[in-house]
């Protein structure tokens, strides 16, 4: 979110002063451990999802671990994962290598009478039978722009406070083709609230840093900006570092929905909770509901979905 | 109400009658004889009755007495008492010019206040600071700051070094009323929370309230922090500054039409920028950080009765590039115009008219491609208050004031290849109005009383829109269900509150007394702000449909004793109880800022604080200094955090120590040093880690909030004033200030967060965040002709 980063850029002339950070080791005690859900079922624009004629869903499931459990998390194995759309037709995941990924595999076929799990406009009821207890989850999957072309822009050093940016290329602009063939700045789809998450990979790498998390809200970040190009802050975030000639660049774009950019941001600001100005700590919130309201086993996690955009070019 | 009010209008009469028999009023002013300054609570003792009259703010003060023959004795401390008889046949007009005592006495003594006054006065849960104690208290770079300095009182906290503001008995920042010469100062700091906006060399007296607020304050919850600025020597000329590491001070005072009209001017600026054209990088060579302030007021000595003071203040905050360009800059300007009125003898009026702006304004890239965000505070205020000194035993305050505010949130454009999108930047405007009165009554020799009634009305006002929200599950974000415009002036919400205000005073013995306040606050202007430190950028709301007022009773009981013959030891002990409602906080993920919806995020709770401070003080002789030692608990209790179950606030220390120590050597050399040592703030630690989309949450199980705490803070300080000689005995007077802050190095933790490691995000870790974790040495060279 823009003021985050705005603050923490004023932040960086106190920290000019004396400011220290480091490691220090504590004791926390550990909670029982919780399911937990991640899982996106996704719709590609592009054409390969229907050249291979195959669609893959996967549903990870896996269990939280003490905080300072510094390996991945352990799948939670043995449940049944279900998912039923808004056409009533159930589809069966299934942990195929025991790993607790729970995937489905169907045909991709556009059709009107059989579409595919995932395409925009669908809805999603998620169902897990898990230890005895029944959780659900539910989610709709909204329209992506198509992004078609990324223009890149070479930037001098820039030193800001302690963070030094080397010379390089930058992402100018995400384009679309539009029907008379032009490329225009990308514009966010039409009606309000609609949100997007982007993501940029560096020859393959994804910039996983939380603090790179880019979440847009229309095309900016809240009401106002519907159906517009994208704003300069929203574009030049998606470039964390400069990129040099014969980079390979790709920019996707999710489209994840209100209550998604909500859980991200939330997520964001737990995962980067740094500095003077921090906020109070909080859970990250979670969709997953146990259908048994009074249970005291709850599941944490997102459930949710997304069409996704992208888009990849060589920094030329 | 009514009925109160009724009945203090009816005793006053009643009091009035019984005192008519053959009386007669002396009034004046008591002024500092070189400069010309009013001395503030000056002390008027008329021997032959043992009773005794204060000065108020502006060195005014009347006194009624039955006819006769008179000794008063004028004093205050750090000025030579002075003796005057008089014969009392009609009413009197008597002002005294005080001597300053010699030197070397003046320099030991931290006070300006008569020595009793913390045993005699009605008022408790009162500090009064004065320059001349700031000054020797070893400071964060060298430069003295007054807000830094009240932090070393009891009953007064802050969340951490750097962190804006500060917090008074169990109060968020936004509760404290920081006056300058009667404008409210709405962000009172500087580079963030490191230096306050006050130049201190303007500054003639500072006063903190915790509590026993007399009845004509009123707007906020926990505290008033009234800093009134010098008047100018009405005499001679004078310049005083200092050059620091950090910043440049310099003042300027003097005469405008002598002994009738003065004026002083001081402003700083800090320079750390002024090193950076000499860089090679082109971006910092461009680069601006800087902030600066100016502060001036001229005073004007109509006649006798009648007195005009303007005074003003501005000061910024300037961060920016050029290339390209990125700027953001933030500051405050104030204005106060005053008429000092002085009806009869024993009618003092006093008409302010205020003007209060803090505005921000961030921008980024240029008119096609780019950013610009502006928010501000506007308060215009008028405000007419009157003294009436009924008879000796009864001093009536009352008054109002009238206040327009307007709110303008922030708007945020930007510019895309050229295309406008404009976000948030609905302004919000409202009215308060009050009334108040009340009376400090000497009931007999050893009791007395302060009390009164003040009468708020705030209305939240058009034009703007009003928005009515959905009741949901707390902490979830409300959706909107609908709006209302409003046309210019047109009413779309009030308050009422009425605020009893209640002092005693007991005096066991001439050396001690036993005090007992209540009052009742209310507020409504709010401070939106969900970060441990208040950021530049939160807004202030005023209460609207769907923010109720803040209200706080607060009781506090006090024994206050003196030591020793001259009172060279004051000491009390104070506890207190505070019950707050309608506070604000704030869902998970709150979005607050540039959103219309502002108060679908907002949620409502209630807090209490209760604690006991100590306060022991030594203020005469070649060592002085304090130790204030606070045991406190502040909570909140909010429908939706921790289970519904109270919690400690970010700022709850159960205990803090302070002590400060000055020691005069000699005539030229002067040592200062602090320790200070806090509970640490609590904070939420996980249980648990999530693994999401190749991100790790820290996660709490249980869902509480503030379960654990960061380790205690603890610092000393220290600081040598060398007083340069000059041969021969001159009007310059210059010295030499060496400090060293965080002599030990020790690394506070101001929080204390968890993340992925940056390079291994599978590997968590804590990590300490300190914001000053090394020793910061400092050298100031201070001047005075």
């Amino acid at each position: 979110m823009i003021w985050r980063k705005l603050i923490l850029f004023f932040g960086i002339v106190t920290l000019l002063l004396s400011s220290c950070e480091d490691p220090i080791s504590i004791d926390l005690e550990e909670g029982p451990s919780q399911l937990t859900v991640d899982g996106f079922i996704k719709f590609y624009l592009d054409s390969e999802a229907l050249n291979l004629g195959v669609e893959t869903q996967i549903i990870k499931l896996r269990k939280t671990t003490a905080y300072f459990n510094n390996k991945p998390a352990p799948p939670a194995l043995g449940a049944e994962v279900t998912v039923t759309d808004l056409l009533g037709r159930t589809f069966i995941f299934k942990d195929l290598n025991s790993n607790g990924n729970y995937e489905y595999n169907g045909p991709f076929v556009l059709s009107f009478t059989n579409p595919p799990l995932g395409f925009p406009g669908n809805a999603y009821r998620l169902n897990i039978k898990y230890e005895g207890e029944e959780y659900e989850a539910k989610a709709y999957m909204d329209s992506v722009p198509k992004l078609d072309s990324l223009s890149f822009v070479f930037k001098e050093q820039l030193i800001r406070g302690p963070d030094t940016l080397q010379a390089g290329y930058i992402i100018d602009n995400i384009l679309s083709k539009e029907n008379d063939g032009i490329y225009y700045p990308t514009k966010d789809i039409k009606g309000e609230g609609t949100c997007y998450w982007f993501k940029t990979f560096k020859n393959n790498v994804f910039y996983n840093n939380p603090h790179n998390m880019l979440t847009a809200y229309d095309a900016a970040f809240g009401p106002g900006s519907d159906h517009v190009p994208f704003v300069l802050p929203i574009v030049h975030s998606l470039s964390p570092e400069r990129f040099y000639q014969g980079d390979t660049v790709r920019v996707e774009c999710w489209s994840i929905g209100l209550p998604t950019y909500y859980f991200l941001n939330m997520a964001q600001i737990q995962m980067t909770n740094e500095g003077l100005f921090a906020t109070p700590p909080t859970n990250v919130p979670s969709n997953i509901e146990n259908k048994n309201k009074n249970s005291k086993n709850k599941a944490v996690g997102w459930f949710s979905a997304a069409a996704i955009s992208r888009v990849t070019e060589i920094v030329p | 109400m009514y009925k109160t009010l009724l009945f203090i209008l009816f005793f006053c009469y009643g009091a009035s009658i019984h005192g008519q028999a053959q009386n007669f009023t002396v009034s004046g002013t008591v002024k500092d004889f070189h400069s010309g300054e009013d001395i503030i609570g000056a002390s008027i003792v008329i021997k032959e009755l043992n009773h005794s009259v204060a000065t108020n703010i502006y060195g005014f003060y009347s006194i009624t007495l039955p006819q006769g023959k008179y000794t008063f004795l004028v004093s205050s401390l750090g000025y030579a008492t002075k003796s005057q008889e008089i014969t009392l046949t009609k009413n009197l007009t008597l002002n005294f010019s005080l001597e300053v005592k010699s030197e070397q006495l003046k320099e030991v003594e931290i006070s300006s206040e008569k020595s009793d006054a913390n045993v005699k006065d009605i008022q408790m849960s009162v500090a009064k600071l004065d320059i001349k104690t700031i000054q020797k208290i070893p400071a964060f770079l060298g430069e003295i700051d007054l807000v830094k300095t009240v932090q070393l009182l009891p009953g007064v906290n802050t969340v951490g070094e750097g962190a804006t503001g500060f917090n008074v008995r169990g109060g968020s920042i936004d509760q404290n009323l920081v006056l300058l010469d009667e404008a409210p100062v709405y962000n009172s700091s500087h580079l963030f929370g490191f230096f306050s906006v006050f130049n201190p060399d303007a500054v003639k007296d500072v006063k903190l309230y915790k509590g026993g607020i007399p009845a004509q304050y009123g707007g906020r919850l926990s505290s008033l922090l009234d800093v009134r600025l010098k008047d100018g020597n009405n005499k001679s000329y004078h310049t005083e500054g200092g050059i620091g590491l950090l910043f440049s001070r310099l003042s300027f005072e003097g005469p405008l039409i002598k002994e009738k009209a003065s004026f002083i001017l001081a402003g700083r600026r800090s320079y750390f920028d002024l090193f950076f054209p000499l860089s090679k990088n082109k971006n910092i060579k461009q680069a601006k950080a800087n902030f600066y302030d100016f502060t001036a007021k001229i005073n004007y000595i109509v006649n006798d009765k009648n007195r005009l003071f303007l005074s003003g203040y501005f000061g910024r905050d300037v961060y920016g590039f050029s290339k390209p360009k990125f700027g953001f800059n933030l500051g405050n300007s104030t204005g106060t115009a005053r008429w000092n009125h002085v009806f009869n003898s024993k009618l003092f009026s006093n008409l302010s008219l205020i003007y209060s702006n803090y505005d921000y304004q961030i921008e980024a890239g240029e008119e096609t491609d780019g950013f610009n965000w502006k928010s501000r505070i506007i308060t215009n205020s008028i405000k007419q208050e009157f003294t009436y000194y009924l008879n000796p035993k009864n001093t009536i305050t009352f008054g109002g004031s009238l206040s327009y505010y307007t709110f303008d949130p922030g708007q945020l454009i930007f510019y895309t290849k050229g295309e406008k999108i404009e976000q948030g930047g609905v302004p919000k405007h409202s009215i308060e109005n009050a009334l108040y009165i009340g009376n400090e009554q000497k009931i007999n020799g050893r009791i007395s009383l302060l009390y009164g009634l003040r009468f708020s009305n705030f209305n939240y006002i058009g034009k703007g829109t009003a928005y009515f929200f959905n009741d949901t599950t707390p902490n979830v974000r409300k959706d909107s269900i609908g709006s209302k415009s409003y046309k210019n002036l047109e009413l779309i919400k009030t308050y009422n509150n009425i605020e009893p205000r209640i002092s005693f005073k007991l005096d066991i013995s001439d050396m001690s007394s036993l005090k007992f306040s209540y009052n009742r606050t209310s507020q409504n202007l709010h401070l939106i702000s969900n970060t441990s430190a208040s950021t530049p950028l939160d807004v202030w709301m005023p209460s609207t449909n769907n923010i109720k007022p803040q209200l706080a009773d607060q009781i506090a009981l006090g024994y206050f004793r003196n030591f020793f013959n001259d009172n060279a030891y004051e000491g009390s002990i104070e506890v207190y109880y505070k019950d707050m409602k309608n506070q604000i906080d704030y869902i998970d993920g709150a979005n607050l800022f540039l959103n219309d919806l502002i108060e679908g995020e907002l949620m409502n709770g209630k807090g209490r604080a209760y604690g006991a401070e100590f306060y022991l003080k030594k203020s005469k002789g070649s060592f002085t200094g304090w130790i204030s030692y606070t045991l406190a608990r502040t909570e909140r209790k909010v429908n939706g955090i921790n289970n519904n179950e109270w919690y400690p606030t970010r700022f709850d220390k159960a205990h803090n120590l302070n002590i400060v120590g000055m020691f005069t050597l000699n005539s030229h050399l002067e040592f200062g040093a602090t320790f200070v040592y806090g509970t640490g703030t609590p904070t939420t630690f996980p249980t648990n880690r999530i693994e999401y989309e190749g991100y790790i949450f820290p996660h709490n199980v249980y869902g509480t909030r503030n379960n654990a705490r960061i380790p205690a803070y603890h610092r000393l300080d220290f600081s040598a004033t060398i007083h340069l000689k000059d041969k021969k005995e001159g009007k310059y007077k210059h010295n030499i200030v060496l400090s060293a802050y965080n002599v030990y190095a020790h690394r506070n933790p101001f929080s204390i967060y968890f993340r992925a490691n940056p390079d291994n995000p599978a590997v968590t870790e804590a990590i300490r965040f300190s914001v000053v974790g090394r020793v910061i040495p400092s050298v100031t060279y201070n001047f005075k002709f």
